[in-house]
């Protein structure tokens, strides 16, 4: 009896797992293809398709950066600088390792002169990606703000050096 | 003539055939020279929407010319206005152009508007696709732009000049004319004869490039052996791999590889050009800059051999030489961020921190585009 009952469960089990991981390759192509609309839809300035996409996007996964990220550029591209800023800022309490997001951010940090911030941003994602040229390359501007030009040629110059460098595995 | 005064001629002309080197030819492409057959080139024609290739395709095509271009470019605009206009003159024969847009590495819609309005306005008579990623710019080793191949009914390049100064426009049409047959080979057949390598190891060339292109460096190795063993009087895998020596950082190996080349094709600028690069890394800047001399003066508009020429002149103290040179390059080539971070490099070095800000910045806004 014992037995049965455990190799029901371990079907159970193994038909519930087969589900999920049919739900998720769904949800991702679902995803996955929302996102490509959005590309679309973004490319032909249809603006209001966008968002509503990347919202549905946001429903099916909140946490999704390049949904985050997208509404960003529409909000940029209808000069919406501010609404912008938010939305990457909320969008890091849920996506906080998101490169990307915190990029945009920080060149939005930037244009608005809020060095400090920019710099706080920064040190974030250089402490778990210490030499990503981009963040090097927009750190330097913060050096560069302080009048610290010879930080910003050694940002810039790790970063150049970082891109130059192309060893590869074999 | 006495006995004397012949041996004297003799002599002269002996040395003057044995010890000067003949002078290179010129070099457009790192990875294509005349005599080989041209990877195909593919892509979707902007304004037709149709699949398009310069592959031969049995459809009677003797010649075919794949064009490289810019639209920030000015020779490129000329350039396809003339094959433009060549194309109407040769109506009914033969020909095709297909003409390759390189603007830049990521292809944004910006982009893509700049390209799509200069080809409405020249309206040509070819397809017009572009290298999103630049694919095919690489897999040719592209070194100017604007820059033309003319290959024949095998797909095999003919004519490779680089870059289109006003002896290049003079022979565009004898060099169509003659892969056509419509006139025998004659100024335009400028340079050595060709070598022209097995097919199979031009095959084996070909994928390495691909898989150098690619960064699969021990697996480009093996298909450059593999060249190698099908033609041994083939100079082109023997720079490949110096190239991807010194890509793996072993320039020392890379000298060896591209002295090989140069000894089996004297007339190579990007053997000698990549023999300069290894001996510049290898920590020998005079030897490089004598090479890379050569290299330049035989083809001025080899960007990367000028950069590299700037760096040997910044290592030996000529840093305004190196300026003048890499000013001289970013006119050629002004989206390579290569050129302003050696530029940098070399202003920081001089203490000219506000010259190398600004360059730096440059390379960088170029790597790095505002979304």
């Amino acid at each position: 009896m014992k037995r049965l009952f455990g190799l029901a469960l371990f079907a159970a089990v193994v038909l519930a797992s087969g589900v999920l991981a049919s739900n998720r390759a769904e949800t991702r192509a679902r995803i996955g293809d929302l996102l490509k609309e959005s590309g679309e839809k973004l490319a032909a300035g249809q603006y209001d398709s966008v968002l509503v996409r990347l919202e549905k996007v946001r429903e099916i996964d909140p946490k999704n950066a390049d949904a985050i990220y997208y509404t960003a550029l529409v909000y940029l591209a209808e000069s919406d600088t501010a609404r912008a800023r938010d939305v990457l800022s909320e969008g890091l309490e849920t996506a906080p390792l998101s490169g990307r997001v915190r990029l945009l951010l920080v060149r939005l940090q930037l244009d608005a002169g809020d060095y400090e911030d920019a710099e706080v941003s920064l040190m974030t994602l250089l402490r778990f990606k210490p030499n990503d040229a981009e963040a090097l390359y927009l750190r330097g501007f913060v050096g560069l703000a302080r009048g610290d030009t010879v930080a910003a040629l050694d940002d810039w110059e790790k970063a150049l050096e970082k891109l130059r460098s192309r060893r590869t595995t074999k | 003539m006495t006995t004397r005064r012949g041996v004297s001629l003799v002599a002269v002309v002996a040395a003057f055939v044995l010890i000067i080197p003949p002078i290179p030819s010129v070099a457009a492409f790192k990875y294509l020279e005349k005599g080989m057959k041209a990877p195909a080139v593919s892509g979707v024609d902007l304004t037709s929407g149709k699949q398009v290739s310069s592959a031969p395709d049995g459809e009677g095509r003797s010649a075919v010319c794949v064009v490289f271009w810019a639209s920030w470019s000015p020779r490129s605009l000329e350039l396809l206005g003339d094959l433009k206009n060549l194309c109407n003159r040769l109506e009914g024969e033969p020909f095709q152009v297909v003409a390759v847009n390189v603007d830049s590495q990521v292809t944004t819609s910006l982009v893509e508007q700049r390209v799509r309005k200069i080809v409405f306005e020249l309206d040509p008579p070819f397809p017009v696709i572009v290298d999103d990623g630049l694919e095919i710019f690489y897999e040719f080793g592209v070194i100017a732009v604007p820059s033309y191949v003319i290959l024949d009914a095998e797909g095999v390049a003919r004519f490779t000049p680089s870059g289109y100064s006003y002896s290049t426009r003079d022979h565009l049409t004898e060099q169509v004319e003659t892969v056509l047959g419509l006139r025998e080979s004659g100024i335009a057949d400028t340079g050595a004869v060709a070598y022209r390598p097995s097919s199979e190891a031009a095959r084996y060339h070909n994928l390495a490039v691909q898989l150098a292109n690619k960064r699969l460096y021990e697996a480009a190795l093996r298909k450059v052996d593999m060249a190698m063993a099908a033609d041994t009087l083939f100079a082109a895998p023997h720079a490949l791999r110096g190239q991807i020596r010194l890509e793996l950082g072993e320039p020392d190996q890379a000298v060896e590889d591209f002295r090989k080349a140069v000894e089996l094709d004297s007339a190579s600028v990007s053997a000698r050009a990549g023999l300069g690069r290894a001996l510049l890394e290898g920590g020998d800047p005079e030897s490089a800059r004598d090479m890379l001399e050569v290299a330049v003066e035989s083809d001025s508009s080899y960007t990367e051999a000028l950069q590299d020429l700037a760096r040997c002149l910044a290592a030996m103290g000529e840093a305004d030489r190196a300026v003048d040179i890499l000013d001289d390059a970013i006119e050629l080539y002004p989206h390579d961020p290569r050129m302003y971070y050696y530029l940098g490099r070399i202003h920081r070095d001089a203490g000219r921190q506000s010259m190398a800000v600004e360059a730096y910045r440059k390379s960088l806004a170029m790597v790095f585009p505002r979304p």
